[in-house]
């Protein structure tokens, strides 16, 4: 594997990005599918654009390809600027969601189409291929048509054809969406795999985050044509930056509440859930910027950081709420319960032997666990 | 009911298949009648109207006279038909459905009546009757079959098939000679064999637009004035045996290349 290993290093230039997107504005008619979009892609790294559909990720995706003309705005790629490039032209490999596989080529045939573009030869373009039939695992396809190979199948070959011309980053538009579940997970461990092994840099277009946060080194959570946040899963899980990433990505508790002081390095908030006014430490907002006395804002709360037993902390906030459902998860159980004034709580707990449906319970929760960010004022996030 | 059907069914579908294929094989025996005439039965057989027909220089030079034209035709019924799919392939909604309907509508036209069209027209086009005006005029019923096959084939082609293509370094003449016509080419096939066919037998434009180049239907017509005889089943059988072959060797070559790919 060290043959493949090589692709790495002809393409990671040293300190500059691989992929740098600056002010990017895509507009059909008066909608802005990328509004003003910037972006930096590290060499190697494996970087997910996830949002629901129509946030912009798959158009921000073909402008690179060139698919897409940007309205203004740049894409340098490799050092290069690459914003009125002809597409045929450009060092990207994008990866489609139907594959789009030349089916009147054999595999060796789809997969050597872009070497041969290069002008390789074919001495060169012959052993390229057996790489890249060995990096996908199937060595023994080569002289099939797409047509008789199963859909995990072509979409490895459709991987193998974007890596073979050796391309300076893949974009990949979502490629496992036609995948049933079982192969999906497979393909998402593979596909990770595959590009620690040859280090490319990924641009993976999702709008599954459970896909992002398994496979992404970054996440980049795109709404409305714009990027909400860019980090790494566990700090756009653990600091959402909007109450949509919060949303988007794992299970949260949004809690209302408004802003009414400050108190050394804390954050006084008034809480009209709990009718409580808590202390959070200010470096819990998460949000761009700190929120000013008075303002609304959410506090978010993983279900897993919601406790129905008192930790012991001292500083524990506890709020009281009454237990709606339980779901037996196996090795825990998930609470839904309902606070005063009708706001719905999700918890965790290990064991379900301890209260029953309609009991009142304590929840409790660490002010380090919770994360600021701002409301609209009419309560819309 | 079903033990009825069980029984007639059968029965109708060989009646059907006699009256389909009973003249074609009296046709094909009276070829080899050893008698100037056409009459059962036969007491006699030969196979010298096969030799008298294949020296004979008129039934060639119709017969190439014909194959001038399906050639010609063909070629005209491609040349515009491809373009119009691509057209039609990229543009939707109402205007497709439109396009579609005019470029179909000549083969719902009477025949008769887009040759006289075609024939009042021929002087200002600079043209006489002939060979030239009959492949021109088999063009027009061509392009029909040829678009819609076409069509059909573009439509199970991948939207990002092209683009695919150009991302790996494909430019506008390599995506259309390397990826579009190859993957075209099994409708392609069909549709130059179809024009061929189709220009082969047609009867009343060849005959309003040919002037005095005959094609062979229209030779095998002034010849019945002069009543059948043995030759003119000969040849006739011929062109059956020749054309079936063609068709069946063309619908499995479309067929093989579809499964295959």
């Amino acid at each position: 594997m060290n043959q493949t290993v090589r692709l790495g290093e002809l393409s990671a230039s040293q300190g500059r990005p691989a992929i740098e997107i600056r002010n990017l504005v895509k507009r059909y008619g008066e909608f802005a599918a990328v509004d003003d979009v910037s972006l930096s892609v590290d060499p190697g790294v494996f970087v997910t654009l996830l949002g629901p559909s129509g946030c912009g990720k798959s158009t921000l995706l073909r402008s690179i390809a060139g698919f897409a003309k940007p309205n203004s705005g740049s894409i340098i790629v490799d050092g290069r600027d690459i914003t009125h490039e002809l597409s045929y032209r450009r060092p990207v490999s994008m990866v489609f969601q139907d594959y789009a596989l030349f089916p009147h080529m054999t595999v060796r045939q789809n997969i050597a189409f872009g070497c041969e573009m290069q002008g390789q030869s074919k001495a060169a373009i012959a052993e390229r291929c057996e790489q890249m039939l060995a990096l996908i695992h199937l060595p023994e396809v080569g002289d099939r048509y797409p047509a008789q190979l199963s859909g995990g199948q072509q979409q490895r070959i459709a991987l193998a054809r974007a890596l073979a011309p050796d391309p300076v980053s893949l974009l990949l538009d979502e490629p496992l969406g036609a995948l049933d579940l079982k192969l999906r997970r497979q393909m998402q461990q593979e596909l990770k795999h595959i590009q620690r092994q040859t280090g490319k840099t990924f641009l993976f277009v999702t709008h599954d985050q459970e896909e992002a946060m398994s496979m992404s080194d970054r996440i980049a959570v795109m709404r409305d044509g714009r990027i909400q946040q860019l980090g790494s899963p566990e700090d756009v899980y653990r600091n959402p930056a909007t109450a949509f990433v919060a949303g988007f990505i794992g299970d949260a508790n949004m809690i209302p509440a408004r802003v009414v002081g400050q108190d050394g390095k804390a954050i006084v908030l008034e809480v009209e859930v709990a009718g409580q006014t808590w202390r959070v430490p200010a470096s819990r907002v998460t949000a761009a910027a700190m929120p000013g006395i008075g303002d609304p804002v959410m506090l978010v709360v993983r279900p897993e950081d919601m406790r129905v037993v008192s930790g012991g902390d001292a500083d524990a906030l506890v709020m009281p709420a009454r237990l709606v459902d339980r779901t037996f998860l196996g090795g825990r159980v998930r609470l839904e319960l309902c606070a005063n004034d009708g706001t719905k709580l999700t918890a965790e707990a290990r064991r379900q032997d301890f209260d029953h449906l309609g009991d009142v319970v304590d929840l409790y929760c660490r002010p380090s666990d919770i994360a600021i960010v701002p409301r609209a004022p009419d309560g819309a996030p | 009911m079903n033990r009825v059907s069980a029984a007639a069914l059968p029965v109708w579908f060989w009646v059907f298949v006699a009256y389909l294929f009973l003249p074609l094989f009296v046709m094909a025996a009276m070829g080899f009648r050893d008698s100037n005439f056409i009459a059962f039965p036969i007491h006699q057989w030969t196979a010298r109207w096969y030799g008298e027909v294949l020296a004979d220089a008129e039934i060639l030079s119709a017969l190439w006279v014909s194959l001038q034209v399906a050639v010609y035709s063909m070629v005209i019924a491609v040349a515009v038909g491809l373009p119009m799919s691509f057209l039609v392939a990229r543009t939707g909604g109402v205007t497709r459905a439109l396009m579609i309907t005019v470029i179909v509508l000549p083969a719902f036209l009477p025949v008769v009546v887009s040759a006289i069209a075609i024939r009042m027209f021929l002087g200002n086009l600079g043209l006489s009757t002939g060979v030239a005006a009959i492949a021109f005029g088999h063009a027009v019923g061509s392009v029909p079959f040829v678009v819609i096959m076409i069509l059909t084939r573009l439509s199970a082609m991948s939207a990002n098939m092209a683009d695919a293509a150009r991302n790996l370094g494909a430019d506008d003449i390599i995506v259309m000679s390397r990826i579009v016509l190859p993957f075209l080419a099994p409708a392609l096939f069909g549709a130059v064999m179809f024009c061929l066919l189709l220009s082969f037998e047609d009867f009343v434009r060849s005959f309003f637009l040919g002037g005095n180049d005959q094609t062979f239907p229209v030779l095998l017509y002034a010849r019945l004035r002069f009543g059948f005889d043995p030759g003119l089943a000969a040849i006739s059988t011929l062109v059956l045996i020749a054309s079936t072959a063609l068709g069946l060797y063309a619908e499995r070559h479309i067929r093989r290349r579809n499964l295959g790919r």
